[in-house]
């Protein structure tokens, strides 16, 4: 059993089904990237496990207990999720982003109490964001909004984050600053993270698993090596591509031709 | 990230002074407002009273020209004014979070005259029932809010769609209030007054309908302050925190529609306030809600008092309805915000 096992859900939005009988166990503890082509229902998949989107068949476990019977305050302490892209109005400040985060932990009568403020700073902390929790969000660089973003999503305390292409329309530099920091929430927090990446060389290089997704359903997972393989990419993504080792010692692919079908 | 409707700072420092004390200084201003309108309503007209002479009466209610005028005409017209402000900014303030849309309004998105159709046909149809028309209003405000979420509803809520399937169902239901006027012409009195949303001749009958409505909606929308704040973040990240958003939206539609249709009972169809004052008071507090919506109210004051008393005075002793005036001022300013927001 997993921390969040997904049993044999399918899920349709407007009549379309975009997973059939899917099944996935995630483990407590580790990074486990999904990867797969565009339309494959990747983003799906991770609405379905924040129950965000229904399913309309099976069930998604956390702990072993059905999604559906939280609340959805009781829900959001236990699993934060950062959609692709998030809107935010133009005149929030981090600090007021952060505080959205405790929301979970709120009624609505009570205002803000000595926990809420030592949480908002605890994931300021964590994320570096201490020296810029007065600023608007609107006028940081991308890659700080994401670290504004995520900790938000700290602030919530949840055993599981759920991350949707955490690095589009980064650059390098702060596409290896998300990812870093993900890495040292994991390994410091034992924060289970699940994340939808487009940069296999990323999932290669800092997650523990990774799911490779195709036309609604996952059709293999396991760790970084056996997983992401000339084969596959070739099955997959229809790309030639090479494999070779780089100066880290870590497992890299250089995509190098289409494959005519 | 999109959508840019208040000018950026840098950090959160206007004029050197913390972003508290110029929300608390906006709030002030807004109120000082309200209190210049007010004072303008009750002063004002085709005969001029002072201020002393209102403070005289207001203390002393005794049997005079003045006084008279005072208590049964201005008193209760500027406090049906007041209120109908509050009511129509609070409403709009909130349609504009829950449907996600800077263009929302009641009287735009057709809210208000799906309240109009229902009051309107309690009032030709069975006059005996007058007691009944407020909450068949809200009934009417009601299932036009579902109506155009259902209508306008495909993978979530867009912008764009909510606007043109309440265009649509707005003149849809128009329609209906005309045809009835017209086969009842006999039944309506002022007819063309409220279509347009005015206040002449509305007095302490309808103070008693609207403060119950504005004192209950007022309190439920700023009980729902921080979960509009966190619907502004959208669908997905307002669940992922813990929000059940559709029964928040529902909710918080029915408070707007109560709003609303209180209005709507009491002045008819006055458009334009729920859009431009709660757009007026973001630029200057910005869009958290739990500012935002007593600011929204105080402005409304302020916007629905002066404007009626200018369309009082201007072509006294003609007075246009105040509908006229927001429409004149409205109808620009929606075309400055299509053109900015969406």
């Amino acid at each position: 059993m997993g921390i969040i096992d997904v049993k044999n859900i399918t899920v349709e939005l407007s009549e379309k089904t975009i997973l059939q009988d899917m099944s996935l166990n995630i483990m407590p503890g580790e990074v486990l990237s999904i990867i797969g082509p565009n339309g494959c229902g990747k983003s799906t998949l991770l609405k379905a496990i924040a129950r965000i989107n229904n399913s309309k068949k099976g069930v998604v476990e956390f702990e072993g207990t059905n999604v559906e019977s939280f609340s959805h305050r009781q829900f959001a302490r236990r699993l934060a999720i950062l959609t692709q892209d998030p809107e935010a109005p133009p005149d929030l400040t981090v600090y007021d982003l952060v505080k959205l985060g405790r929301f979970p932990y709120r009624s609505w009568y009570s205002g803000n109490n000595k926990e809420d403020e030592e949480q908002v700073t605890w994931a300021l902390e964590q994320t570096g964001m201490e020296q810029m929790k007065k600023r608007l969000l609107v006028t940081l660089s991308g890659g700080e909004r994401q670290r504004a973003w995520i900790a938000m999503a700290l602030a919530q305390r949840p055993q599981v984050l759920l991350l949707d292409e955490p690095t589009t329309y980064l650059d390098i530099c702060h596409q290896l600053e998300v990812m870093q920091l993900l890495t040292k929430l994991n390994r410091d927090l034992g924060l289970t993270v699940v994340m939808v990446l487009h940069d296999l060389n990323h999932t290669l290089q800092y997650s523990q698993r990774i799911a490779v997704m195709k036309a609604g359903e996952i059709i293999k997972v396991g760790e970084p090596q056996e997983v992401i393989t000339a084969k596959l990419l070739q099955e997959v993504f229809g790309v030639r591509a090479d494999m070779f080792i780089a100066s880290n010692g870590m497992p890299a692919i250089l995509p190098i031709d289409l494959i005519k079908k | 990230m999109k959508s840019s409707s208040v000018d950026t700072v840098n950090v959160v420092e206007y004029h050197g002074m913390s972003r508290n004390i110029w929300r608390v200084g906006v709030l002030v201003f807004f109120a000082l407002l309200a209190m210049c309108g007010i004072f303008l309503s009750l002063t004002q007209g085709t005969t001029n009273i002072s201020i002393n002479d209102i403070f005289n009466i207001l203390q002393a209610p005794i049997g005079s020209a003045n006084s008279q005028i005072v208590w049964n005409i201005r008193m209760p017209r500027t406090i049906v004014g007041a209120l109908v402000g509050v009511n129509l900014a609070l409403s709009g303030a909130i349609l504009q979070a829950v449907m996600r849309n800077p263009l929302a309004d009641p009287h735009i998105i057709g809210i208000s005259s799906g309240a109009g159709l229902a009051g309107v046909t309690i009032m030709i149809l069975y006059p005996s029932m007058e007691y009944l028309i407020t909450p068949i209003a809200f009934v009417g405000a009601m299932a036009t809010a579902v109506c155009i979420y259902i209508i306008a509803w495909k993978n979530g809520i867009k912008p764009v769609r909510i606007i043109l399937a309440g265009v649509a169902v707005s003149a849809f239901l128009s329609s209906g209030i005309s045809g009835l006027m017209i086969f009842y012409s006999d039944r309506v009195h002022g007819a063309l007054m409220w279509m347009v949303g005015g206040l002449a001749a509305r007095s302490w009958p309808q103070v008693a309908i609207i403060w119950p409505y504005a004192v209950v909606g007022l309190l439920l929308a700023l009980l729902g302050a921080q979960y509009l704040n966190i619907l502004q973040l959208g669908d997905e990240m307002a669940s992922g925190l813990g929000v059940n958003v559709e029964l928040v939206r529902i909710a918080l539609t029915a408070v707007a529609a109560l709003l609303a249709a209180s209005a709507v009972s009491v002045v008819g169809l006055l458009g334009f306030v729920g859009l431009i004052v709660p757009h007026a008071a973001r630029l200057l507090i910005g869009s958290d809600y739990r500012f935002l919506l007593p600011a929204s109210a105080l402005l409304g004051i302020g916007v629905v008092t002066l404007s009626d008393t200018f369309a009082r005075v201007i072509f006294s002793p003609i007075e246009l309805p105040v509908g006229i005036i927001m429409a004149f001022i409205g109808a620009p300013f929606f075309l400055f915000l299509l053109r900015r927001e969406l």
